[in-house]
Parts: C-alpha cells; structure tokens; sequence
C-alpha cells in the first residue's frame, strides 16, 4: 500500500520541503514564511529557526531542523557536523552550509514529499515489520498482543519506517489493523481510501522500538537517541547475534551490531526474561568504561501466548505416543539433536511418533535427515506453516515436548506446551531454565546427545513420569497479556517521559 | 565610513550589502534546487531498482540468487 512507486520531481521536493518548513516554524512561534516561491518561503524560514537554534543551543532542536529540511531523520555523523558547524560559525554560515552540505546526505533516501507532523505529547511506536507483513513469529505476536491493550488504554501514535527508510511515516488502515486487530485486516475492503500519510516526527516524546530494526534504520535511530531529546526504548529480545554468533547467519550479525549502536543509548530496555535482562545488563557492563549507562534495564517477562479458549479445551493424548518439537530448523534449535536421539530410541525398540512444526530455518541438514528417516519408516511429521489452531490441537495431543535450544531469549514452545498441561524436555540454563524451574520439565544440557536421549527415553516409557509432569504443569500460574502490556508501559513509556 | 577599499565603484555601502544579500539568496536558491534535484534523481534510481524486481527475468533468475546466497551463507 501506501508510498507510490512513481519519484517524485524536483519542484514537488521543494514545494514539501518549504511546507514543513513552515510545519516547524509554527511550532516554536515562529513568524511564518510569506510569499508563493517555496525557495524563498525555505530560506525565510531557515532564518529564522537557524536565529532559533543558535540562541537555545539546544541540540534536540538543531536535530529537528535537520530533519525539517530534508525530510528524513539524520545519521550521526550529520548532527555531530552540524554542531560542529554551529559552534565555530556564525549563523549566516550555518545557514548556506545547511543547506548546502547537510540536506543531501540524509534525504536521498527520505519521503522527502509526505507532509510534516511533529509529535510531541504521545509516544511513538515503531510497528514498522508488523504493519506491513503478515508474517506471526515471536517478535510480531508479542506487538500483536500488546499493542492492542495499549492502543485500548492509551493514546499513542503507531509509524512505520517510510518505504525509503528515511523517516517515520503514518499508517494506513490495514497496516493499522495488522497490528491493533489482527485477523480483520483482510477485511479492509479494496476500494478503501486511506488518509493521506504523513512524515511523522517524534519530538521530546517516548520512542518505543518493540522490534528490531535494520541497519539502516539503526543508523538514524541512533542519531534520534542520542541528539533528539527523545526518549528511544526498546523490548530486549535476546543478545543472539552478539553472545552466540556462530549459531546465526552472518548478516544477521551486522544488523544486529548497529543495533546495539542504538541500545547504548537507550532510555529502558525491557528484557522479555530474566535471561535476556541479564545479557542487555552485561552489554552495558561491557561498554561501561567509555559510556556510562544511564539506562534502566529490567525484566519485563513474557506472559504465555495461549488464549483462554484454547485452554480451556481437554487434552488428548491417549493414543499413539507422540512427541513434539517446535520452532524453526536452524542450528540453535539443536534439532539434529533431537533425530539422533530419536533414531537411537526408535532402533532400541520403542514405537512413537515424531513432529516437528516450524518454518523457514537454514544452515543445517535438518531436510535431508527427515528425508532419509522417512525412507527407513520412521514416523516422522514435519509441517512447515500451521495456523495456530493446529499448533494448539498438537500441544493438546502431544505426549511431550522437546525444546533443546542451544540459546533463547524467552522460550514460547516450553511456555505454551506448559500452559496446555504438556511436559517438555528442555534446555538446562538461560531463559528456558528459568520457564522449566517451575515445574512440568525435565532439564537436559541440550549439548549432550546422550542427556536428551535419556530423557527422551525416560518420558516415552514412564507414564507416572509424565502424568506428574502434566500436573505440575497445569499447576504452574498464567501470566496475562494484559500485566505484561501494563508493566511494560510503565517501564518503557510512563518512566521515561 | 570615509573611504571603503572593498566598495564597488558604482555603489554606496548600502548598496553593495543589498548586493551581497541578493547573490547570496541566488546562491541559497541554487543549492536547495541541486539538493531536489539530487534527491529526486536518487529517489528515481531507487524506484527504477523497485521495478525491476518486478520483472519476469528478476523472478526467472531468483534460484540462481537463491544458490548464490547460499553459497554465501556456507
């Protein structure tokens, strides 16, 4: 939807440029520019909010001014020049080398045509990957959850990157219904027409990232958090990429490094685990010494992602025996783990089923050994897209889980599994550590195949096993969406601003 | 001011200042057009990149970037 594909001419560029100008003018007091010529109605403007700049020295406002003039929110480098500039020249200067150096470099990839609103007196959220995706991993069920009860509670402003990755842009109302009413954006009907989207600008307000963003994004993210007067936060998901590179791609890597360029100067870090908290709290310790933190980091933990509804439905496990693994195929999910031990326990004799559910994955030879299984007879299942309804009727009918993840920042299959009264098999430290103490488990070093083998074995031919598992499991209290989303305002929102 | 060495021969102080004033508004006025222009050629460049992937030979040859990124990836 939204940004057309047709570039826009230059005449259009300077007539947006001049309007936000005015945009920002207005919103200091400022006379307002006269005259029809956009050129001259920008340099009158520029007059003024440069006199504006150089008598606050407020760095926030220079950052706004940049943004105003190009129309995308500026990387470091250009706000660390335009200081620079201010402080040893005089505003006369300043004003033919902003417009004549700074302006380019940040607006070659900006919506430098979507008109200007500066959002001052709500926090901003960026939704940007799930408004405009349909994809439901963890990242997007989380905002998918949560954001409808902040939406619901308080009054906040949701922007996406614009398609250029320059600025904040407005929603359209799918996109809005992606993320605040998730299952009625197919409703939208085709010949519905959104308002008019509009460059968003935060400004002396909270900016909370409940996802992570790409580099580029990164790069100006940076700028805001540092330069802007904004207060940016984030959810902490995990420190993946950073603690356990050699499990993922490696231009996840890169991605995830000019991340953390934005974390460090975060306002509040919300870890969705005591585990994922303690990592964030350990990047800070790192990076002590040359930036010290003013950052709060708490955890925030996740509550499980089941609906009521769903639970409230009687497990059926008395056939076959059948054991279910989760999540995607790719080395952290040790699921080649997972088929040895299950090949040595259906060569020993025992007879069980074998499912994997989970998409996508790479960097393992996971197909290829479900393949050769299958051709020996092995009942092994794997099922790449399922809707959630299917993956909540297998939890109900699943023997038990296996979740040997060599690194997780929460941990939703042990955690869902649990709630339907399931035991699992998981892993023995971090995050899936702190889900398993509280009953349900059995706890395996997921690097050991014979750990996991032996607890394969101990849960396929112990019942009493199992059925006490089952009921610690459904012992275990549910958290709610709602105290997650309540908290994590306070933390990331009500804190800060 | 008795006698100014910069002056213009033809201009009072007055003068030559609204001079200045005036070339430097031109030069303001020439450097936002060469910054639209410069972005409205990046935008369209970018654009041009967005087509492309449109194209039946960009989804033709999608399994050899798929193998290349692979191969990267190994």
């Amino acid at each position: 939807m939204a940004t057309s594909l047709t570039s826009k001419k230059p005449h259009e560029l300077l007539a947006a440029q001049a309007d936000r100008m005015d945009v920002a003018t207005a919103y200091f007091g400022l006379p307002l520019a006269e005259g029809a010529d956009p050129l001259d109605r920008t340099i009158a403007s520029l007059d003024s909010l440069v006199a504006r700049v150089y008598e606050t020295r407020d760095n926030g406002e220079l950052w706004l001014l940049l943004t105003t003039l190009s129309g995308a929110f500026p990387y470091d480098r250009d706000v660390e020049t335009a200081l620079r500039f201010r402080d040893e020249h005089d505003p006369i200067a300043f004003t033919d080398w902003v417009i004549s150096a700074s302006a380019i470099s940040p607006s070659a990839s900006g919506s430098s045509t979507l008109p200007m609103r500066i959002v001052d007196s709500v926090p901003v959220i960026d939704v940007s990957s799930c408004a405009i995706n349909d994809r439901q991993t963890g990242i997007q069920r989380v905002e998918r959850e949560t954001l409808p009860l902040w939406a619901r509670d308080h009054d906040l402003e949701l922007v996406a990157w614009a398609r250029r990755d320059g600025s904040y842009r407005s929603l359209g109302e799918k996109e809005r219904r992606r993320v605040v009413a998730w299952g009625t954006h197919k409703d939208v009907p085709a010949d519905h027409v959104d308002a008019p989207l509009e460059l968003l600008v935060p400004f002396r307000t909270a900016v909370v990232l409940p996802e992570v963003p790409n580099h580029d994004q990164s790069g100006r993210l940076r700028a805001m958090a540092r330069h802007s007067g904004n207060a940016v936060t984030a959810i902490g998901y995990d420190m993946i990429p950073m603690m356990s590179p050699e499990l993922m791609p490696r231009e996840m890597g890169a991605d995830f490094l000019e991340y953390l360029g934005v974390i460090k100067y975060t306002s509040a870090v919300a870890g969705i685990s005591q585990s994922a908290t303690n990592e964030f709290r350990g990047f800070f310790t790192a990076v002590a010494n040359e930036h010290p933190a003013d950052t709060t980091v708490v955890a925030v933990e996740l509550p499980t992602a089941v609906p009521e509804k769903e639970l409230a439905v009687a497990r059926d496990n008395s056939g076959e025996l059948i054991v279910l693994c989760v999540g995607s195929h790719e080395p952290r999910k040790n699921h080649g783990t997972v088929l040895h031990a299950a090949e040595k326990l259906w060569r020993e004799g025992l007879d069980f089923q074998l499912w994997f559910f989970g998409g996508g994955g790479w960097g393992t030879d996971f197909d290829d050994l479900v393949t050769k299984l299958k051709r020996k007879g092995r009942k092994v299942e794997l099922r790449k897209a399922v809707s959630d309804s299917v993956l909540w009727d297998a939890y109900r009918r699943a023997s038990f889980t296996v979740f040997p993840s060599l690194h997780e920042g929460f941990g939703l299959p042990i955690a869902e599994a649990l709630a339907f009264g399931t035991p699992a098999i998981t892993t023995n430290y971090g995050s899936t550590r702190e889900i398993a103490e509280r009953g349900g488990c059995i706890m395996v070093d997921p690097r050991s195949d014979d750990e996991v083998h032996a607890a394969m074995r101990q849960l396929l031919t112990e019942p009493v096993i199992r059925e006490r598992l089952a009921t610690e499991a459904r012992a275990i209290p549910l958290r709610s969406w709602d105290e997650y989303a309540s908290e994590l305002w306070k933390v990331l929102v009500d804190d800060v601003v | 001011m008795a006698h100014d060495e910069t002056s213009h021969a033809s201009g009072s102080p007055d003068e030559k200042i609204a001079e200045l004033e005036e070339r430097i508004h031109e030069f303001q006025r020439t450097e936002l057009t060469r910054w639209a222009d410069s972005v409205a050629e990046s935008q369209r460049v970018f654009d041009e990149l967005e087509r492309m992937k449109t194209t039946v030979s960009w989804r033709v040859t999608a399994p050899l970037r798929a193998v290349r990124r692979k191969q990267l990836e190994n």
